[in-house]
């Protein structure tokens, strides 16, 4: 080493020498994760546009088959209905989830654990369960046939029915977050000034969460017009887009057809992803670090009424819940109620049978470890790694996107991209990997944000004080960063696990016969009629979701006695 | 590498070790001639005198080690804000020097420029005669304290400050030396398996400071390493920062807003103002001879004062005026308008009644107890003279 050469002038290794071990390592990281995201995310979402301008044999057409499709009124029929479907849901869910986030967060009604614990079930479900439930309560052989409102279980008000009970909790948690973060010195002041509890209502309560309620509608909103199971079991004549994809696809083969209707869908759901993308951009102002937390004052009446609300909306949730259960333990229904645990004997029939449980569940312990691990490393990418900005900010972007793709374009535009003969890909085509990947891209955007926020939290000079001590970036990561974070990374694990148990859009594609799984076990066991030993299916879901998040919860809070300890003052 | 080998075998009371003539290791470059040290000048770290020859060997592994500072034309901007205006310094090799300045001055952005947490667009940096202007803060060699502690709260007080040891490859029982030594040397000595949300703020920052000081880095950056804490603690982990950086000679640079706390603890000091140095000297230079309005009106109070048999306008501090009861000759006219009490002093707001006096009003601070025995009250007429002329400079710009 020359010490005593000129430091003005130019020597061409001095570019090189600054390239050290660690940066390499943070560029390549940086480049894997983005070449990850771009194979499983934008060219298979690319293979869904290309093929939505190519006829049948895969000749560019343009636009032919959007002006087959506009010109042909039983398809652009669906339009209307599912805008129709979902303006209803949202407004019912919307409502009924502010009533409940408003009891849970500004009144001191009696068993609120307990209500808080009810809402949050339809989360373990798959969203055929609501739907089978409903047909065995007002179905043509249910128990309360007589008392639907309506002129019939099997169309729009089934579909809204049931997908509100499943969206209920999506939209509950938004709420109730908006709800809890606002300031209780805002109370005060409104109280001082003399304000009344109406006034206060519209002036502070409202204006406080209304980004809130924007983003709530958002989700549900695309919740509702995407989803395809509730509608599948209990739409009857009731099309809509989302099973017009599964129909065209998987009933007719037509893969062009089914990649222009997943455009047509792709659009709301992108519209309300923008929306609330500029929503959440407002939203972070709001609350810091001073605010104090609201604590409501006893009030009989108020709280007499709350519970009363609540208490309704838990029993109609327990309703659909012990029906599903009840109905999946009937021998023969509706001609022998004795129970029995016949229809769970599912070797006995079509459908996948115990084997495709045993799928659900590894391809679900698969998903939760494969995208755990890779939200770690993008999230702690986008937040820690400070070099290339703009491919941080791509990663950043692209792992946001899967909230508005929905479940099914997901799984077609898979088909198109991984099914291609020239693709190396296409080895994992009918595997189980295939199945993950899907599941991890399909619940990304929740689990990376979680994991962000929690990296926001830490403070930046960690690394930059580790730096200064010249310990490598990965050890800080081990050591500090990585236990800091386990909560969350706990978090995200039972969040994947119980999505990839329950899902049934992106995977409905996929499958193939040795990776059967549970939900679309679900959906094929109704489609031949086996209702009930599809009710069994769904509770089996259900029960292990259930199950394993109990134990998770337990296992969590092992872990985190363990290595949070520094948390205790 | 011989820095670094030699270093790892080094006490942190090294600057004793040293005598002037072994000062200079191989791996270092021409620039600038490293300043010897006198026997036991750590104490007040300035060079004495730039006369050095050095008969280095490969083998000679003593050197000095504390890093010495040069930056030249350093210019940064973030987009069309010009954070840093050609900014020149030379920090000696032993020095304590501040960073002083209004909030958003461009002191801090110094502080991680030199770090390397911030890249320059114009200039140079160099430490102790490497250029580091574009190398990672990894490769340069400094510890770093910041205002909010930055411990690693999921790490013992001892985990903490042997978090740099474990990656050095020396053994576990020099580590534990090294992290004892340490521990003591802060104070700390029964914390060591505590978790930093157990300890008071003023414990976390010399937990913080024990850290940085671990892998005997040879240059301190602190970033307003005391502005966090409460008063009290604020000072007398002053007095032990100012007593520790003597012991280990290291070359200090802190970052502050507080006036008070900089001409208590720097050898030199450097106020900033909108991105640029308006003044570098030590602290009484900074006090009594402000190079600059800005200067003058940030580091202290100061009167503006037309004296007799002096040409313009003068700054005068508060304390170099004397009140009194009676007139006389060469005193002024005056009226008690204002008294705030300050303790030991109390500052008095007078408005001159004197022609001869362009200013209206002065400042004018007087020891309390002398306040209680002359019996001043407000609205009362006093006569005031400017008795430390010779300090006063006059007015710049």
């Amino acid at each position: 080493m020359s010490a005593n050469a000129p430091t003005s002038h130019f020597n061409p290794l001095s570019v090189l020498k600054d390239v050290d071990k660690e940066s390499i390592i943070k560029r390549v990281w940086l480049l894997l994760l983005l070449g990850a995201l771009l194979t499983c995310l934008v060219l298979p979402l690319y293979s869904l546009l290309i093929h939505s301008v190519e006829d049948k044999s895969g000749q560019f057409i343009g636009l032919q088959n959007f002006i087959n499709y506009l010109g042909n009124p039983a398809l652009t029929y669906s339009i209307t209905n599912t805008l129709t479907l979902g303006l209803i849901a949202t407004v019912i869910v919307i409502a009924l989830a502010f009533t409940t986030a408003w009891c849970f967060t500004r009144t001191r009604m009696p068993g609120k654990t307990l209500f808080k614990g009810i809402a949050y079930i339809p989360l373990l479900t798959p969203s055929l369960l609501s739907a089978i439930s409903l047909i065995y309560w007002f179905g043509n052989q249910g128990v309360m046939k007589e008392f639907w409102p309506f002129e019939s279980i099997y169309g729009l008000s089934g579909i809204v029915f049931g997908i509100s009970f499943w969206a209920f909790p999506h939209a509950l948690i938004i709420l109730t977050t908006a709800l809890r973060q606002q300031d209780a010195r805002l109370y005060e002041a409104s109280e001082v000034l003399g304000a009344g509890p109406i006034r206060t209502f519209f002036t502070v309560t409202l204006p406080g969460c209304k980004y809130g309620l924007i983003s709530a509608t958002a989700v549900v909103f695309t919740l509702v017009v995407t989803d395809f199971g509730v509608a599948k079991v209990i739409g009857g004549q009731y099309n809509v887009l989302a099973t017009d994809i599964y129909k065209q696809v998987i009933g007719q083969q037509n893969f062009s057809m089914g990649a222009v209707v997943s455009i047509m869908l792709l659009v709301p759901a992108l519209i309300t992803f923008v929306v609330d993308q500029w929503v959440q951009r407002k939203q972070q102002h709001m609350f810091d670090s001073k605010s104090v937390t609201f604590k409501p004052a006893p009030s009989p009446y108020r709280d007499g009424m709350a519970f009363i609300f609540c208490a309704l909306i838990s029993s109609i949730i327990l309703a659909i819940i012990g029906m599903a259960g009840y109905s999946s333990l009937v021998t023969f229904w509706p001609y022998d109620l004795s129970l029995s645990f016949n229809n769970y004997q599912f070797e006995m029939m079509d459908g996948g049978g115990w084997a495709a449980y045993q799928n659900s569940l590894i391809m679900a312990t698969g998903t939760m470890i494969l995208g755990t691990a890779f939200i770690f490393l993008s999230a702690y990418a986008c937040q820690k790694i400070e070099l290339w900005p703009g491919v941080r900010k791509a990663i950043h972007m692209l792992s946001v996107i899967p909230a508005a793709v929905p479940g099914l374009v997901l799984g077609l535009s898979y088909i198109f991209f991984f099914n291609q003969v020239n693709n190396p890909l296409n080895v994992i085509y009918g595997t189980f990997l295939i199945l993950m990947i899907s599941s991890v891209v399909h619940f990304l955007t929740v689990g990376h944000l979680t994991m962000v926020t929690a990296f926001k939290q830490l403070p930046t000079e960690i690394e930059h004080v580790s730096e200064s001590l010249k310990v490598p970036f990965y050890v800080t990561l081990g050591r500090v960063t990585l236990p800091m974070t386990i909560p969350a990374i706990l978090e995200v694990g039972i969040y994947l696990f119980v999505n990839a148990m329950t899902t049934v859009s992106a995977v409905v594609f996929l499958y193939s016969v040795d990776t059967m799984l549970a939900s679309v076990a679900v959906l094929n066991m109704d489609d031949a009629g086996d209702t009930a030993p599809a009710a069994a299916m769904a509770m089996l879901i259900f029960v292990s979701a259930l199950a394993v998040k109990l134990l998770y919860s337990l296992i969590s809070q092992w872990l985190i006695s363990r290595t949070q300890g520094w948390r205790r003052r | 590498m011989t820095t670094i080998l030699s270093r790892l075998n080094l006490l942190i009371q090294r600057p004793f070790h040293f005598i002037a003539s072994a000062n200079v290791s191989v791996s270092r470059p021409v620039t600038p001639a490293p300043n010897a040290r006198t026997s036991n000048n750590a104490s007040f770290g300035r060079p004495v005198s730039n006369a050095v020859t050095a008969s280095a060997s490969l083998t000679d592994n003593l050197e000095t080690n504390e890093a010495s500072v040069e930056l030249t034309n350093l210019n940064k901007f973030y987009d069309d804000f010009h954070a840093l205006k050609d900014i020149n310094l030379t920090i000696n090799e032993g020095e304590f020097v501040s960073f002083l300045g209004p909030s958003g001055c461009g002191k801090t952005t110094l502080l991680r420029t030199i770090a390397g947490l911030e890249t320059c667009n114009e200039g140079t940096i160099v430490l102790s005669g490497n250029e580091v202007t574009h190398k990672p803060a990894r490769q340069r060699d400094f510890g770093i304290v910041f205002q909010s502690y930055a411990l690693f709260p999921n790490l013992t007080v001892a985990e903490n400050i042997s978090y740099a040891l474990k990656s050095k490859g020396n053994t576990k029982e020099e580590r534990q030396a090294r992290t004892e030594e340490l521990i003591s040397l802060v104070g700390l000595d029964d914390l060591s398996d505590r978790y930093p949300a157990q300890l008071s703020g003023g414990q976390q920052q010399r937990v913080a400071l024990a850290r940085a000081l671990a892998p005997k880095p040879r240059l301190l950056l602190l970033d307003e390493p005391l502005s966090a804490l409460d008063a009290k603690v604020r000072l007398s982990l002053r007095q032990e920062l100012k007593a520790l950086q003597k012991k280990t000679g290291i070359t200090t640079i802190m970052v502050t807003h507080d006036q008070e706390e900089a001409l208590a603890i720097s050898d030199r000091i450097a106020v900033l103002n909108q991105g640029r140095i308006e003044q570098i000297g030590t602290p009484d230079e900074i006090y009594t001879t402000p190079a600059t309005e800005f200067v003058a009106e940030f580091v202290g109070t100061i009167n503006r004062m037309t004296l007799p048999g002096s040409e313009g306008s003068m700054i005068v501090r508060p304390e170099w005026i004397e009140v009194f009861n009676t007139p006389k000759e060469n005193r002024q006219s005056g009226v008690i308008e204002g008294m705030e009490y300050q303790g030991a002093t109390t500052r008095l707001t007078l408005t001159v009644t004197d022609h001869t006096v362009s200013e209206q009003h002065i400042h004018v601070d007087i020891a309390t107890a002398w306040l209680k025995k002359s019996g001043f009250a407000i609205n009362q007429p006093v006569w005031f003279e400017v008795t430390h002329q010779d300090l006063c400079t006059p007015q710049t710009k």
